[in-house]
Order: C-alpha cells, then sequence, then structure tokens
C-alpha cells in the first residue's frame, strides 16, 4: 500500500484489498506501480515495499513483447478493459503459490481501465490463481475421456458379439434344415421301416435335431432384437381370439406332459393390437413352460382379465414353484433354476428373455408371480387399442 | 431501416473489417493457427427484429460475449454464436478434443477472451476512424434466447430500439463457423455515430 497515512475509508479499502484472494495491483500512466496487495507479494516474492514507484516491466521483464504488455497499454492509452484466460495465454507472470511448494500458479488476469480525478489514467490487474479448478477440469477431462473409450469399447464388443451370433446361427441352420428334413423323411416311413433300434436312434437324432432348430432360432430372434432388426406387423384382434387360437395351436403341449388347458376367466370383447405371430410365440413359450413345470394330470389354467387398464393375459400352473432368489434372473438369457426336474425338460433358456422383449415392444410388460410347491402364473399386460387403431403400434 | 446511406455503410464496413484484421491476427497468434475474420455486411435494425433474425439464423439459444462501452456513443457490444458453434469454436481453438456438452469453465472463459478481442477490436476501429476515445469494460459470458441477449421485452418494441448487427466470419483451418456481432444502441447514440462519421468524411472532403 502506499505511505500515506489511512483515513477510515484508506482502511477500509486497505482491508478489502488485502483480503483478496486475487493477487491485485495498480498502475499510473507511466506503468508504475501505486498499488500492490499482499496477495501479490505472495504471488511474486516482490513486498509492497519494493514495487511500488517501479515500472512493472522492470519488475517483470518477461512481459514485454507479450499480449499483457499490450492490454495493459491499451488500457492506460484507450480505456479498453481487457481478459486473458488461462487457457489462451500461458500463465504469463512468473508467479508462484505459497501453498504448493512453490510451484507456478495458473492465472486468470483481468485488467481494467480506471479514470481518477484530473483525468489521471490508471490500470488495474487482477490476478486469479485457477491452478485448482484446472486441476478439477483436467481430472473432469480424463474421467470423461476413460469412459468414451469405454463405451467405444463395449460398444465394438457387442457389435463383434451380434455378428458372431448372427453369422454363426445362419451357418448352422441351413445343414441343420437339410439334415432335418432327412430325418423327417426317414422317420416318415419314406425309406420303409426301419427296424426298432434304428427307428429309435433316428427318433432321438430328430428330437435332438429340432431342438437344436429351436436353439438356433432363439439366438437369431435375440440377435434381431438386440440390433433393433425385429419387424413387427401389428393388428387389431380379440384378446381372447388370441387365447384361444394359442391353446388351439398349442394344445399338443398339453397331450405330450398329460396336462389340461383350461380357460378359467373371459374377459369381454377387448381389442389388442398385436403382431399375432410373435404374440404366438410368447404364448407357446409360456404354455409350453406350464406344460413342462406341471405334475401329470393337472390343469394349467388361462385367464384373462383386466388390469389397469391394460389387457391381462395370466398363464397358471400348479408345478413345484421359482425359488425367491431367481425371480429376479427369471427373464436374463441364457437362464435356467437349478431345480433339478429342468435338466429333465430342457429349454434354450432364452425363451422368457425373447417373450419379454417382444412384449416390451407392444408396450406391454410381462410379470410373474411364484410360490414354492404352489406354482407359478406368469401375466402379459397389453395396451388396449380404440376399434380402429392404426396399424403401426408404436405403443399406441 | 436506413439510419446511413451508403457511403456511410461502406465507410463503418471497412473500419470494422480493418479492426477485424488486427484482432484476426492477435487470435492467430495466440493459437498459432491462420484464423481470419471478415465482416461482409452491417444492418440496422429494430431490436426486436434482429431478436428475430438472430433466431431464424440459429435455432435454440446462442452463447454469447457480452461488453458494456461509452464514449462519443455508449451501449453493449455482444458477440454471439449458436450455443454448438461456441463450442465448436472454442474447441477448434483450444484443440480440446473431449466431447463434453457443455463450455467448461475454462471454455467460457476463452470465450470471453476472444469476444473481447473481437469486440474491442470493433470499438476500437470505430475510435481510430473518428480520433474519439470508446471507454470499454469487463467481458462476461451470457447464453439465452436471442430475446434475452438482446433484451428484448414486450415493452421494449419500439422503433426508438435500433441495433447495429454485423455479420462475422470466423475462419480457422478448414473450419468456418458464422457467429454475430450485435451493438445495443440508444437513438442519441445512432445519431451521434451517424455525426461522427460524417465529421470524418468532411475531414476527408468525400460527400
Amino acid at each position: 500500500m502506499t505511505d500515506q497515512t489511512p483515513d477510515k475509508n484508506d482502511a477500509i479499502f486497505s482491508a478489502m484489498l488485502n483480503s483478496s484472494l486475487n493477487g491485485v495491483f495498480v498502475l499510473d500512466a507511466n506503468y508504475q506501480v501505486t498499488i500492490w496487495n499482499q496477495r501479490m507479494e505472495s504471488f511474486s516474492q516482490i513486498q509492497a515495499s519494493q514495487a511500488i514507484g517501479e515500472p512493472l516491466f522492470n519488475l517483470f521483464p518477461t512481459l514485454k513483447g507479450k499480449r499483457i504488455e499490450l492490454s495493459i497499454k491499451n488500457a492506460i492509452q484507450h480505456n479498453t478493459a481487457s481478459i486473458l484466460s488461462q487457457a489462451l495465454n500461458r500463465d504469463p507472470f512468473p508467479l508462484l503459490s505459497s501453498k504448493d511448494d512453490g510451484t507456478p500458479i495458473k492465472q486468470t488476469i483481468h485488467i481494467k481501465p480506471i479514470q481518477a480525478k484530473n483525468d489521471v489514467r490508471l490500470c488495474m490487474v487482477q490476478i486469479q490463481d485457477v491452478t485448482p479448478s484446472l486441476r478439477r477440469e483436467t481430472i473432469l477431462r480424463d474421467i470423461a475421456n476413460e469412459a468414451e473409450d469405454a463405451k467405444e469399447s463395449a460398444e465394438q464388443l457387442t457389435q463383434v458379439k451380434t455378428d458372431f451370433i448372427s453369422t454363426v446361427s445362419h451357418e448352422l441352420r441351413t445343414p441343420l434344415t437339410s439334415i432335418l428334413g432327412s430325418l423327417g423323411l426317414v422317420c416318415g416311413g419314406v425309406t420303409g421301416e426301419l427296424p426298432t433300434q434304428a427307428a429309435s436312434l433316428v427318433s432321438l437324432a430328430y428330437k435332438n435335431g429340432q431342438n437344436l432348430l429351436l436353439l438356433i432360432n432363439d439366438l437369431l430372434d435375440i440377435d434381431k432384437i438386440e440390433s433393433g432388426n425385429m419387424e413387427f406387423n401389428f393388428k387389431n384382434t380379440d384378446v381372447m381370439a388370441v387365447v384361444d387360437e394359442a391353446i388351439n395351436r398349442f394344445g399338443g403341449f398339453a397331450t405330450a406332459h398329460n396336462v389340461t388347458f383350461k380357460i378359467t376367466q373371459h374377459l369381454k370383447t377387448t381389442t389388442i393390437n398385436v403382431d399375432a405371430h410373435r404374440l404366438m410365440q410368447v404364448m407357446s413359450n409360456l404354455l409350453s413352460n406350464a406344460a413342462k413345470f406341471s405334475p401329470q394330470d393337472s390343469t394349467v389354467e388361462i385367464s384373462t382379465s383386466l388390469n389397469n387398464n391394460k389387457a391381462r393375459i395370466s398363464v397358471r400352473d400348479h408345478g413345484t414353484g421359482i425359488p425367491e432368489n431367481f425371480i429376479p434372473k427369471l427373464f436374463d438369457k441364457f437362464t435356467q433354476s437349478d431345480s433339478s426336474d429342468t435338466r429333465i425338460v430342457g429349454g434354450t433358456g432364452l425363451g422368457l428373455s425373447i417373450s419379454k422383449a417382444i412384449i416390451e415392444q407392444h408396450g406391454g410388460d410381462i410379470s410373474v408371480e411364484s410360490e414354492l410347491g404352489e406354482g407359478t402364473t406368469f401375466h402379459v399386460d397389453l395396451p388396449i387399442a380404440a376399434e380402429t387403431a392404426p396399424t403401426n403400434n408404436p405403443h399406441l | 431501416m436506413k439510419i446511413l446511406n451508403d457511403l456511410q455503410q461502406d465507410m463503418l464496413i471497412e473500419a470494422f473489417n480493418l479492426g477485424m484484421g488486427k484482432a484476426a491476427a492477435s487470435l492467430s497468434e495466440m493459437v498459432q493457427e491462420e484464423v481470419l475474420l471478415s465482416v461482409p455486411d452491417i444492418v440496422f435494425m429494430n431490436k426486436a427484429n434482429a431478436a428475430n433474425e438472430l433466431s431464424n439464423q440459429s435455432a435454440g439459444n446462442v452463447s454469447g460475449v457480452s461488453q458494456d462501452f461509452s464514449g462519443p456513443f455508449g451501449g453493449e457490444a455482444l458477440l454471439l454464436f449458436p450455443v454448438e458453434k461456441s463450442l465448436e469454436l472454442v474447441r477448434l481453438l483450444l484443440q480440446n478434443t473431449v466431447p463434453l456438452e457443455n463450455l467448461t469453465e475454462f471454455e467460457e472463459e476463452a470465450l470471453n477472451e476472444i469476444g473481447n478481442i473481437i469486440l474491442n477490436a470493433g470499438l476500437s476501429s470505430l475510435a481510430n476512424l473518428f480520433g474519439q476515445e470508446i471507454k470499454t469494460e469487463l467481458p462476461y459470458f451470457r447464453q439465452g434466447s436471442c430475446k434475452e441477449m438482446l433484451r428484448v421485452t414486450d415493452e421494449s418494441s419500439t422503433t426508438e430500439d435500433v441495433v447495429l448487427l454485423l455479420r462475422v466470419d470466423f475462419k480457422l483451418k478448414k473450419h468456418a463457423v458464422d457467429g454475430y456481432v450485435v451493438f445495443l444502441l440508444d437513438m442519441v447514440s445512432i445519431k451521434s455515430l451517424a455525426e461522427s462519421i460524417d465529421q470524418y468524411l468532411s475531414s476527408l472532403s468525400i460527400h
């Protein structure tokens, strides 16, 4: 500060200046220092008593020829204010931090012209230490970079996986179709009656081939869903028509497992807008699961109702039920309960995952309730359509 | 809106282009890449119309630098870019490749400096031309709709509120970014500006 005896205003001004976290100094029209606050003393290691009265460019010769010199001169000569950002000006003042063991500080500089009494021209320079902020921003950028790299890697991996599944599935399906065709003809007696043992072996091969084909088709469906390439053909239909058609088409599951499919509750005319083929795929999965996991001579109950303004189709079996800790994973891919009977009944482990994706594409939900020893109920909730709904869903 | 005649208008454009040339040289030195700035055209407009014109050029909000000035004519000077263009410009200049969605604190600061250089250049060129001094204040960053940036309110849509609108072409490497400089002037300042141009022309004995 200057060596004048401070009055009250001077005392206040001095207190404000010296409590600033910024380095502040003032130059006169000859670029000589007239004010030099405590923060500048700390940053520069130059005391006010040494700085005041000295030309700034003698104190800091490295400033000459730099933008800071021009900006200061413009302030004095042309009344122009300037800002020197850290990003575009690499710390023109040789200043050190008192906190970080004397490392150079990163600087943002404000230069402001002051017109004092009698047209006296002054220039105030404020230097802000932005080192901590810059450090935080660098960390933020590094994290953002890493996240971007990780996202890119994950996307590439997903694409590789998707391409692999698609290619392999297609390459497997073609010869398998041919194999099944031939085995089917043999099983059907085209080549004449087979010896008992041969017939049994051919039948086993045919059944396993069909299971393999199911798996491949499921893999292809998963691939289509994940890549967004599964196409839907939405049309209006009555919900009971869907249920009747499903029971009619998949009655064979009931016969094969010695159970009965029974409709226990009818919903009056309720229109849903669905892709009939894909919905049959879901019904096939639910009915086949229910039949597989039901005790012999039991009944699989199918009902329709309203649930929160949606049409609900429920499929209930009286099997062993699903352990509670397994339910959250039920709709994940390649997941089957560890209970012993599942190894006998088979399945690809993809059916429920595919069903969930299909129902979600319809704007609906699929959920499950289960109690060990009592059985399991799957609920499919679908939005109700207006009588004259458009053919293109999506989700009405 | 005809405030200046053709000769006065051409004089003003030339003055701005001289100033922009100096600003471009400063920026080129700072970023170690060639930066080209030019002012192809200027137009005086009612403030509300100017806000609409700028809205048509940039869908959505704009980012900008604001700087008050005073002297023989006074007001507020603005450098405006569509938000995504301001991100693009700053990241080109700073060679930042991380695609953060918003300007960071340091990018905002850098944009402030760029705006300060360009606006000071524009105002200095006027001051030099007329041999008068224009005092400028420190710049600050603003973001908002064009109406908000030009401070258009329902009450202020009168012919008295005139702005001087400059399109600034900003070219860096293979990229080109268009921005706008807007001088918000009141009618007293507009008249003063016209008088200053006339005085200058008189001194050159050109009419």
